[in-house]
Order: structure tokens, then sequence, then C-alpha cells
């Protein structure tokens, strides 16, 4: 519950930063004040005295980094601090920016555009149930080379020779061969 | 470090923090150069602390919603920051002091074993 309360208000000052430095300022001005009268009371002139406050306290701005490791979360402070840096640096030279720009959005377009491709070409499965079994039935002449695909018409022999465990247009080979042999010699 | 003081320690994680709320558990609402003069009578001289390094204790517990500060004069009407343990703080004291006593228990018991 309690850690749960602090990390909220570490998010809080993280999204209002130096909403507590006011405070912080006034609380170590407070501290250092009351250390000071110590010292002048043991005796010691004022001068004297701030010195040997500052040296009793520690270093002033190494307590406030502390203190705001503390407060809120100091590496996302940093990310901020270094993405507006980004931008300011950015900003200062457009067409060093441009060209950065359009170079990662050519080659981000580029890459996925060609991604694409591959990934409906070669890396996706046909869009058929059993496409894995599908097959393409061509006639090839031995004596010429020459090949016939299958929009010139089926073979009776080419597919007479096919497995059984394949596909054809949504059919088991053997129930097409049946089909089409009928269609054949009627 | 060490070699420098071989007599001093340094606090182990979250040791800082339990001192602090049994500090202000016992002593009532205080400043925090209050605090770090009573935590020097206390440790000296096994223990030097920079008084600045209080603050970190200070916001960790104010944000758990143990301690609470509030604004008041101080008897020499300086202004200072007060801070004052809540209930859920005392709640949150015993429990860490448990927690602290069995690990030190513990620890104990092992360095016991090895001699």
């Amino acid at each position: 519950m309690s850690a749960l309360r602090r990390f909220f208000l570490r998010l809080y000052n993280f999204l209002r930063p130096g909403r507590t430095e006011p405070d912080l300022a006034r609380e170590l001005a407070s501290h250092l004040a009351l250390l000071e009268d110590e010292f002048i009371r043991r005796g010691l002139t004022l001068e004297e005295a701030r010195l040997a406050a500052q040296r009793t306290f520690g270093g002033i701005e190494q307590t406030k980094e502390l203190y705001r490791d503390a407060r809120s979360f100091v590496w996302l402070d940093d990310a901020r601090r270094d993405l507006r840096h980004a931008v300011r640096t950015l900003r200062r030279t457009p067409a060093f920016t441009a060209t950065v720009v359009l170079t990662l959005a050519l080659g981000i377009g580029a890459n996925t555009a060609m991604f694409s491709v591959i990934s409906g070409v070669v890396l996706k499965p046909l869009g058929y149930p059993g496409a894995d079994r599908i097959v393409a039935v061509l006639n090839r002449w031995t004596d010429t080379g020459h090949t016939q695909g299958k929009d010139d018409g089926w073979n009776e022999t080419g597919v007479r020779h096919l497995d059984d465990s394949f596909l054809c247009e949504g059919r088991s080979a053997a129930v097409f061969r049946q089909q089409l042999l009928q269609a054949v010699h009627g | 470090m060490a070699s420098e003081n071989g007599d001093r320690v340094e606090l182990l994680p979250g040791a800082l923090d339990l001192i602090v709320l049994r500090a202000l558990d016992t002593m009532g609402p205080q400043h925090a150069y209050g605090l770090a003069a009573r935590l020097e009578q206390v440790t000296q001289p096994s223990l030097t602390l920079n008084q600045g390094t209080l603050y970190p204790a200070l916001v960790r517990l104010e944000q758990k919603g143990w301690i609470k500060g509030t604004w008041q004069r101080t008897e020499a009407n300086r202004e200072a920051k007060y801070y004052g343990i809540t209930r859920a703080g005392v709640r949150g004291l015993h429990k860490e002091a448990e927690r602290w006593r069995r690990l030190a228990g513990l620890v104990e018991k092992l360095l016991l074993g090895e001699s």
C-alpha cells in the first residue's frame, strides 16, 4: 500500500517537475540557518559559522540531487532531458534533419514493401485448405523438351500417376481421377 | 574508505529509514537538523553522516505516508519543517523493525556457525 502510494507520488512528481523545488530550497536554507545558529552559540563569528554549517551539512547541490533521485524517477527525468536536447539540436539543423528523416522514411518504406511481397509470395501458405498438397500437373515431351501447362487440358496419363494423397480441385486425387476418366470416356 | 577508517561502518539499505522512523517515534516531531543532531549523538563515532543524506530518507518516508512534514517555528523563532510519524508510520516501523531483526538474527546465526 505504502509502496504503491510512493510509486504514484514519484510519477506525479515526474509529470510536474519542479513542483517541490521551492519547498526543498526553503527546507535546506532553514537547515543551514539552524546549523549556523548552533555554531554561533558555540562562539564562532557569523562568517565562520556559515562555513562550518556548510561543512557539516555536506554538498548542498549533492543533497538536492539525492533528494530528486528519491522524489521522482531519475532515469525518466534523464530520458526526458535527452529527448528535449535531441529535438532542440534537430530543430537547429533543418537540412540535416530533413535528410535523415527522408533516408529513414525511404529505408523503412522499401523494407516494408519488400517484406510484404516476400511474406505474401514465399512465407504465407496459399489460401486453400491443404495448401501444401496442391500440385500443378504438366506434360513434358521427352523428345522435344516441350512443356505443356494444365490449362491445355488434363492429360490422362499424368492424372493416373498422381499420388492419392494429393488434392485435385478440392477432391482427393482418386475421386478426381475417377470423375475425369468418366468425363473423357463418357 | 575502509583503509582510512577501519572502525567506521556504512549503512545497509533501509537502515537509515528505520533509524529515522524510530527516532521520530520516540522523540516526537523533529526537523531535519534536530534529527541529524540526535543521530550524531547516538551513532558517533562509528557512523558519521553528512546531514544532507537524511533528505532522501525523509522524502521516501513522506511519500510512503509514514511521516508528515509541516512548517513550524522553532523556539528561536526560525522556520523549520517538522516531521512527525503518522499512524501508518508506526505500523510500518513495527513491521520494518521485525523484518530487520529477523534478517540480523539470521546473519548472526550464520556468522556464529562459521566460526
